[in-house]
């Protein structure tokens, strides 16, 4: 049989006479390539290509350089002077003692739970109902005035929502109550659930954007309402975007400082209502690191502080991530 | 006489002022697999998506003249949700929603409050896999995600979904597009027999397809009816219209 008619004709035979049909393939092969500007420019693409490979790693690098240092300031404490049962569970942090420094967070990390705790759970339900409303229920104006208005509210500095916590809610607080100090933890949730509620309100939105427009076609056809659509077909579709929203908001709470510091009142015991106040694993470095002197006890546990609150928001990244997966084996 | 399943008068459909499908009056039968051809922005879609009154969910998406099922004007129904009960949809490109494979039958149920004890509910999705023809692919793993499903597993999901409430209707959107053939078959079959039971409107790009399945066929050509009859004589060459001649006959789209 001629070989044009297993491939169509698209290869032409060779002539009579000619070379045997591969080496005459691999002449035309070289004869037909053509160079373009795309073969000529291929260092730039490889530059890029390392280029980006930097970019990509330089993370990594920061991330494990600011580790180094804080654990090389605050492994000194940790070698010398701490005792592990001491800083974990004694509420009793008292550096500057002179006979008797002890260095226990106990109390700050109880404020700092309480508080965050507290603070998700005002935020949290208010976040993603607005999020459901800007993404799933408003239209044009009101949906692009809503969300100007969030990112106008993630724009306000830190210190300026600590000026309120101190000069708004706390007489607020003290009125409402009547109890005779307005700051602690109901008024640092209140400020931190404000804080937070942008952000944790804008990456829940996306999650709900994220959700293909299908499902809730499909959902709708079978004549789900609309409450249905959005209970049973986009939030579970949405649950990725939405916890990690959440542990943002978390990761917010243990991370946020001056506010909180304006906020909290400042005092170390473990809070035992709403009202009490308390002081912060964040804000406690912020207030004493300036007044230590380098290399000291004092300052080096303040690293340790430091070398804690890393590994909390490791472990809540941890978590996430895990669950994440955990949704994808199903 | 046959019984008017779905009854359209002088539909009209438009977005935004430019209209999508016009003046289409036809009926379907109780218990027929009624096919709808015609080349891609003809308005078959649209079609669909007037008859469960999808149109509620596009602003720009005008409607006008009437359809009426069992009688009914949908316009009069008051719960849309209730219309699109009794109408099953399987769309172009599968859906499997992000929920395991049971879960993806159980939703309708569960939403309607019908669900009743585990094992009706067990049975009930083994019953809707079964007849789309899925259960023995995925009886060991119906907790997997449906949307992991190949293409092909998830349109017979969504048949199974849409069979969950026992809908009247079943209305099918061009399912074999992202299905390969023998896929393409089973549904079929699946649909042959599930013409006893409700009334299929069947969409489809695919000429052969009609011709196999439909008792009766609409041609409908950028935006008209442009002809309905027996798919048998249709495809025998005694169709009225030139243009539907020249169609099915693979003179053009």
């Amino acid at each position: 049989m001629d070989a044009t008619l297993h491939d169509g004709g698209r290869t032409p035979s060779p002539p009579d006479n000619g070379p045997p049909l591969r080496e005459y393939r691999g002449k035309q092969a070289i004869a037909s390539m053509s160079i373009d500007a795309r073969d000529k420019n291929w260092y730039i693409d490889k530059g890029f290509e390392i280029l980006m490979f930097f970019c990509g790693i330089s993370a990594i690098v920061f991330v494990v350089g600011i580790f180094l240092f804080v654990f090389k300031e605050g492994m000194g404490f940790i070698l010398h002077d701490m005792n592990m049962g001491e800083f974990f569970l004694s509420p009793k942090w008292r550096p500057t003692s002179l006979n008797n420094p002890t260095y226990g967070i106990l109390a700050m990390v109880a404020g700092t739970a309480a508080v965050t705790i507290l603070a998700m759970a005002i935020c949290l339900p208010f976040s993603i109902g607005a999020a459901i409303y800007i993404a799933e229920f408003a239209t044009g104006k009101t949906r692009e005035t809503l969300k100007i208005l969030i990112e106008f509210l993630a724009a306000i500095p830190s210190v300026v929502w600590g000026f309120i916590a101190l000069s708004i809610m706390n007489p607020f607080i003290i009125e409402t109550f009547d109890v005779p100090m307005g700051l602690g933890v109901l008024n640092s949730a209140l400020i931190l659930a404000l804080m937070a509620a942008p952000i944790v309100t804008s990456l829940a939105e996306d999650a709900f954007k994220a959700v293909p427009d299908t499902y809730r076609e499909a959902a709708e056809a079978l004549g789900a309402t609309r409450w249905q659509t959005i209970y049973k077909v986009v939030l579970p579709a949405a649950k990725n975007g939405l916890l990690s929203a959440g542990l943002l908001g978390v990761g917010r709470g243990f991370g946020e400082t001056m506010a909180i510091l304006m906020a909290s009142g400042h005092s170390i015991n473990i809070p035992t209502s709403v009202f009490d106040s308390f002081r912060a694993l964040t804000a406690t470095i912020a207030a004493e690191l300036g007044e230590t002197a380098v290399g000291s006890p004092h300052f080096q546990s303040l690293f340790a502080i430091g070398i804690f609150l890393f590994f909390i928001t490791f472990l809540i990244n941890m978590t996430a991530d895990f669950i994440v997966r955990g949704v994808h084996k199903g | 006489m046959v019984n008017h399943k779905i009854e359209v008068r002088n539909l009209a459909i438009a977005y935004g002022g430019k209209q999508a499908l016009g003046n289409v009056t036809l009926e379907v039968y109780e218990n027929e697999i009624f096919g709808i051809i015609g080349p891609a922005n003809s308005g078959k879609t649209s079609f669909l998506n007037a008859v469960n009154r999808m149109d509620m969910m596009r602003p720009n998406m005008d409607v006008t003249g009437t359809i009426r099922i069992n009688g009914l004007d949908t316009r009069s129904w008051r719960n849309v949700y209730d219309l699109r009960r009794k109408i099953g949809v399987v769309f172009p490109l599968p859906v499997g929603l992000p929920l395991t494979v049971y879960d993806n039958v159980a939703l309708a149920p569960r939403m309607a409050g019908t669900a009743g004890s585990k094992n009706n509910l067990d049975e009930l999705v083994e019953r809707c896999l079964r007849r789309a023809a899925l259960w023995d692919e995925v009886k060991d793993r119906l907790n997997h995600l449906g949307s992991l499903l190949s293409g092909g597993q998830q349109q017979r999901l969504t048949i199974a979904r849409a069979l969950s409430q026992s809908p009247e209707i079943l209305m099918l959107d061009e399912f074999s597009i992202a299905v390969d053939p023998v896929t393409t078959m089973r549904i079929e079959d699946v649909l042959k027999e599930l013409k006893s039971e409700m009334t299929i409107i069947l969409v489809t790009n695919l000429v052969q397809q009609a011709n196999r399945l439909a008792d009766r066929t609409a041609f409908f050509l950028n935006g008209e009816c442009v002809e309905i009859g027996d798919t048998e004589s249709l495809f025998n060459g005694d169709a009225k219209d030139a243009r539907t001649n020249d169609y099915i006959g693979g003179k053009f789209g």
